[in-house]
């Protein structure tokens, strides 16, 4: 008897572990997804300050090492930035005393940095070539090259560099090119600091100066993280800096798709739940039309994907627009609102029906008045489920070929589109740092769009069970 | 004649064309499903045609090598079967166990309270979009997994198909659920009566009373597993490998057409009818695994109806 | 049937009606006369639902139901090719078991037959005057567009039915088993109404209370699996049955 009892209660505990375990996993994934999109805040701020970032390495000569650094890829006009002077094409080497080698290490620097809302954060960067070195020419002596400084720029005259200077190493980085001498400076700050040790061969000579080629000043960054999200939600996108990514397009490509999705899926799902539950003969069409509803209803995305693309975006001639996105969501969903309307039909007493029947209403009538009116917190439930269903769909939509770069707001049925899900996917793969907190940020905002759904389906549907039960 | 429509006066003509228009309206809709099904049918047939005219069945079918954008190409579809098998097999390996046992607490364990906050848990947890997951599998599992696999690939169908199952269990769990909870009251109070506990209750009269029903939640957990889309594309790479191996990249059936689809072929270009096939045999397995577990339903709804 | 008066409102003639291969009602031979009110009894299960619920075509609704035999309605058969179930129900109206109030407002309830039959008169007076028929009048007159019929007790829930089923000036009144799901008070009431309905209406009601049968009745048809086994004035049937099966039933020997 108590090896029964054990028994039973070893199986319980593990059921109940199981239902725990699977909640805990899933939970435990959308908060960690969460919280990968933090840096999203310092991302935006950088974003802000005017710099857009990009990671560009150098090999170093005779060894197999490859070091990265940071160049700055974009300066805003007007922006805090280019009020400093930086501009494209300078290497920003620290923020607030971290070295950059990578783009994501500014934002982290600027994220972590103590403070409020608003800092203000020493930077320091190395111009570019032609300013921090000026004019250099590569000449081939025995097989080598060996770098000439023809015009030393200003900065490097005051750094004590003339003309005539061949540019050996930095820090001990061989200089064997006119772009890669500029690399090996940035590169020698950001590893070894500054000043930087410049071996050059002068009238034959070697020497060895000390120099100091960063400009160094105060940048103001503002870490707003309600200004970042809502930014982030409301800006087009840049497809080259996650720091200036922006979801709008992509939202508003979500929401067209989905008004066509419902101009077309609601009032045809609703019809033919209603044909099937009030109308159709108990005959073996019917059974047929069950079966397949409940077939669509399994049918791969992807393969509704081919049928949107050869049907809508190829046969009916609506290329890759929000209209054949809608439509092929349509397709998706039609049989999801079926056999959603079809249970709350049937969730509609008969003697509901009978009543009105007996004062001689006809079949539609009995429907229009009396079924449907019942049965519509039922239907609008199976409806904000199927939509947002039909809201984080991405594989039928990436196979029609809505566009990945998406860069501005689609304005009607015609025009090509991108939605949330699919721009979700088009960050996740790009290798380069921050594009994964942008899609996380995404996927915030998305999940968080769908349990809202969700919640109120679920909410309206208690209400009217109990609203009716009683 | 009071009876027929004729006699009943002008306002009553306009009610009965009414009624003569909602049918037909309605009945058109109802038959939308068939009109679509066919099509997708007729569309997949008509575009395999020049594919099976083209490379064998036998080729298509058998071959090992997968290869359409290569010189010569090679469409033999095993590596992308065995890729989808693999992922599948994974992925209900978790979703299944995982899923039935927590459909048994919920309704066999599960005081009602609990459950009532749970199954709706379930079931917003079951409206996360794909690709979320595939985000996850990709950023997290494949990086965790490596801290034991070392050999694991940036791409491998192992934390594909690990996803794959977590993302699958709460809509197993809430099938079953379903499944479980309609075994009448009357089977458990029999079995209670005899003196029976729970477990053996559980164990000897409910999961097999709903079996059959758990079969086809079974198959409908097999579907969508095989039709996952986002979460390989993301995870399991684009590369076909034969034989199938999880720990690296894998090309499975449906990734297999997003990665023609999303490449720049011309409209008329021959490959799109090796998407065609490949959805037709997509279409034609979900088809078969469909209708055979909504008849499976169909029949445990008539037996404790 | 010598004590019919005026020829009967429904006949039914040799009528048949099977659920797929149940035949539930057999060769039924029935005459419902004008303004009278006619009660089916029998133990359940014995087919007079089904027989009444065929008064009006409600079967209709139900998958797999083939009949035969004829139903006429003032000499024509409402089973008829060409007959518009719709204006059959127009014609026959209906109380069901178990009170089913549109969940919309009292009014509503009783309005709704006259808007989709295109009623031109005053539609309120007709409201008031199918609800003082239904005796409810009184208990809902300062509420008809605040209360819904859900907000109803019961009994009142029952007589809005009744007065939804009268606001269409029904030849016929059918009610199946009208006061099963009612206490004994709100039974009472409704069982005065029915007396009182019939100066103006045709009843027929089916009823597994033989009691009330034979308060409200002035016809009783006794039915058993499906076959009509007695007709007559109800005092005859309840008092000389001529049929040793209706003798065991109403003695309670049976069922």
């Amino acid at each position: 008897m108590t090896g029964r009892r054990t028994v039973g209660w070893a199986f319980a505990a593990l059921a109940g572990a199981a239902l725990g375990v699977s909640l805990v996993v899933l939970i435990v994934l959308i908060v960690i997804t969460a919280l990968q999109a933090g840096p999203i805040t310092a991302m935006r701020a950088v974003a802000e300050a005017g710099i857009s970032l990009s990671l560009r390495s150098m090999d170093v000569p005779s060894t197999r090492e490859s070091l990265s650094y940071s160049t700055i890829a974009q300066v805003e006009a007007g922006s805090p930035a280019s009020g400093l002077g930086m501009a494209r094409g300078d290497a920003l080497v620290a923020v607030a005393g971290v070295p950059v080698d990578r783009p994501s290490r500014a934002w982290d620097a600027v994220g972590a940095a103590p403070g409020g809302y608003e800092v203000t954060l020493p930077v320091a960067w190395i111009p570019r070539s032609e300013i921090t070195l000026g004019a250099l020419r590569a000449t081939s002596v025995a097989g080598e090259t060996r770098v000439v400084l023809t015009s030393p720029s200003p900065a490097a005259q005051g750094g004590g560099l003339r003309a005539g200077d061949v540019l050996l190493s930095a820090a001990g980085i061989p200089i064997v090119g006119t772009r890669q001498a500029w690399e090996a400076l940035v590169v020698a700050a950001r590893t070894q600091g500054t000043p930087i040790e410049l071996t050059l061969e002068r009238g034959g000579e070697l020497q060895v100066i000390a120099w100091d080629p960063t400009a160094r000043a105060e940048l103001r960054f503002v870490r707003n993280p309600l200004r970042a999200w809502w930014t982030f939600l409301t800006t087009l996108n840049e497809p080259r800096y996650p720091e200036r990514a922006g979801l709008f397009p992509a939202f508003v490509g979500s929401v067209y798709v989905v008004l066509v999705m419902a101009a077309v899926a609601f009032p045809l799902g609703v019809a033919g739940a209603v044909y099937l539950e009030e109308y159709a003969p108990n005959n073996a069409l019917t059974r047929v039309i069950e079966v397949l509803v409940a077939n669509l209803a399994g049918t791969p995305s992807a393969v509704v994907g081919i049928i949107g693309l050869e049907v809508f975006a190829r046969a009916l001639g609506a290329g890759r627009s929000i209209l054949a996105g809608g439509l092929t969501l349509s397709i998706l969903i039609l049989p999801m609102m079926i056999v959603a309307t079809r249970e709350a039909l049937r969730a509609v007493p008969q003697t509901l029906r009978e009543a009105a029947l007996a004062v001689g209403a006809t079949r539609w009538e009995t429907v229009r008045h009396h079924v449907l009116p019942y049965a519509l917190p039922g239907i609008l439930t199976g409806t904000i489920l199927s939509f947002s269903r039909a809201l984080g769909e991405a594989a039928p939509l990436l196979l029609l070929g809505a566009f990945l770069f998406v860069t501005y707001v689609p304005r009607g049925l015609g025009d090509s589109f991108t939605v949330v899900p699919l721009q979700i996917f088009e960050w996740a793969t790009r290798p380069q740092d921050g594009f994964a907190t942008v899609a996380a940020a995404a996927i915030v905002i998305l999940v968080t769009l769908l349990l809202v759904l969700n919640a109120l389906a679920i909410v309206l549907r208690n209400r009217f069970q109990r609203r009716w039960s009683g | 004649m009071v009876l027929t429509p004729h006699s009943l006066g002008r306002a009553a003509r306009g009610r009965s064309r009414r009624e003569r228009l909602a049918t037909v309206g309605l009945t058109t809709a109802g038959l939308l499903a068939v009109v679509i099904t066919f099509t997708i049918i007729a569309l997949f047939i008509q575009g395999s045609v020049p594919f099976l005219r083209k490379v064998p069945l036998g080729e298509f079918l058998g071959g090992t090598r997968w290869a359409p954008i290569h010189e010569p190409a090679s469409y033999g579809i095993l590596p992308l079967v065995g890729a989808t098998v693999v992922t599948t097999g994974i992925a209900l390996a978790v979703a299944v166990p995982l899923g039935l046992l927590a459909a048994v607490f919920l309704s066999a364990y599960a005081p009602s309270s609990v459950r009532r906050v749970l199954k709706p848990a379930l079931e917003l947890l079951a409206g996360v979009p794909t690709v979320v997951y595939g985000f996850f599998a990709l950023r997290f599992v494949t990086p965790l997994l490596q801290g034991f696999i070392p050999a694991l690939g940036f791409w491998n169908g192992l934390s594909a198909g690990l996803v794959m199952g977590i993302m699958i269990v709460p809509y197993m769990a809430s099938l079953s659920e379903d499944v479980l909870y309609a075994v009448p009251r009357s089977l458990w109070e029999g079995a209670y009566a005899l003196g029976a506990t729970r477990f053996e209750t559980v164990v000897r009269v409910v999961i097999p009373a709903a079996l059959s029903g758990i079969g086809a939640a079974f198959i409908l957990a097999l579907t969508r597993a095989v039709g996952e889309t986002m979460i390989v594309a993301l995870a399991a790479g684009r590369t076909p490998t034969w034989p199938p191996d999880p720990t690296k990249p894998l090309l499975t059936l449906t990734t297999a057409i997003v990665n023609i689809a999303t490449g720049d072929h011309e409209a008329t270009a021959f490959i799109w009818a090796a998407v065609f096939a490949i959805g037709l045999l997509l279409f034609l397995v979900t088809l078969a695994l469909n209708t055979v577990s909504y008849l499976v339903i169909q029949r445990y709804r008539e037996k404790y109806a | 049937m010598s004590e019919h008066v005026a020829p009967p409102v429904l006949s039914t003639r040799k009528f048949s009606l099977w659920y797929g291969s149940h035949q539930a009602v057999i060769e039924v031979d029935l005459d419902i006369a004008e303004r009278q009110i006619t009660a089916i009894i029998g133990p359940s299960g014995c087919g007079k639902s089904t027989l009444i619920r065929a008064f009006n075509r409600l079967n209709d609704l139900i998958p797999g139901v083939r009949t035969a035999g004829e139903i006429l309605f003032r000499g024509e058969g409402i089973y008829r090719r060409g007959v518009d179930p719709v204006a059959v129900r127009r014609h026959i109206g209906m109380v069901f078991q178990k009170p089913n109030p549109f969940p919309k407002t009292v009014f509503e309830n009783v309005a709704f037959g006259l808007r989709i039959n295109g009623f031109q008169g005053n539609l309120k007076d007709r409201v008031a005057q199918a609800l003082v028929q239904a005796a409810l009048w009184d208990e809902v007159k300062n509420d008809l567009h605040r209360k819904t019929g859900y907000d109803l007790s019961g009994g009142q829930q029952q007589r809005l039915c009744i007065a939804r089923a009268l606001a269409v000036e029904p030849e016929v009144l059918l009610m199946d088993e009208p006061c099963s799901a009612l206490d004994p008070i709100a039974t009472a009431k409704i069982e005065d109404l029915i007396r009182d309905l019939a100066r103006s209406v045709t009843v027929a009601i089916v009823t597994h209370n033989m009691q009330q049968a034979a308060r409200v009745s002035d016809w009783t048809a006794f039915m058993l699996l499906g076959e009509l086994v007695e007709f007559g004035p109800t005092r005859e049937v309840f008092t000389r049955p001529k049929d040793s099966r209706t003798e065991a039933y109403i003695t309670g020997r049976f069922g």
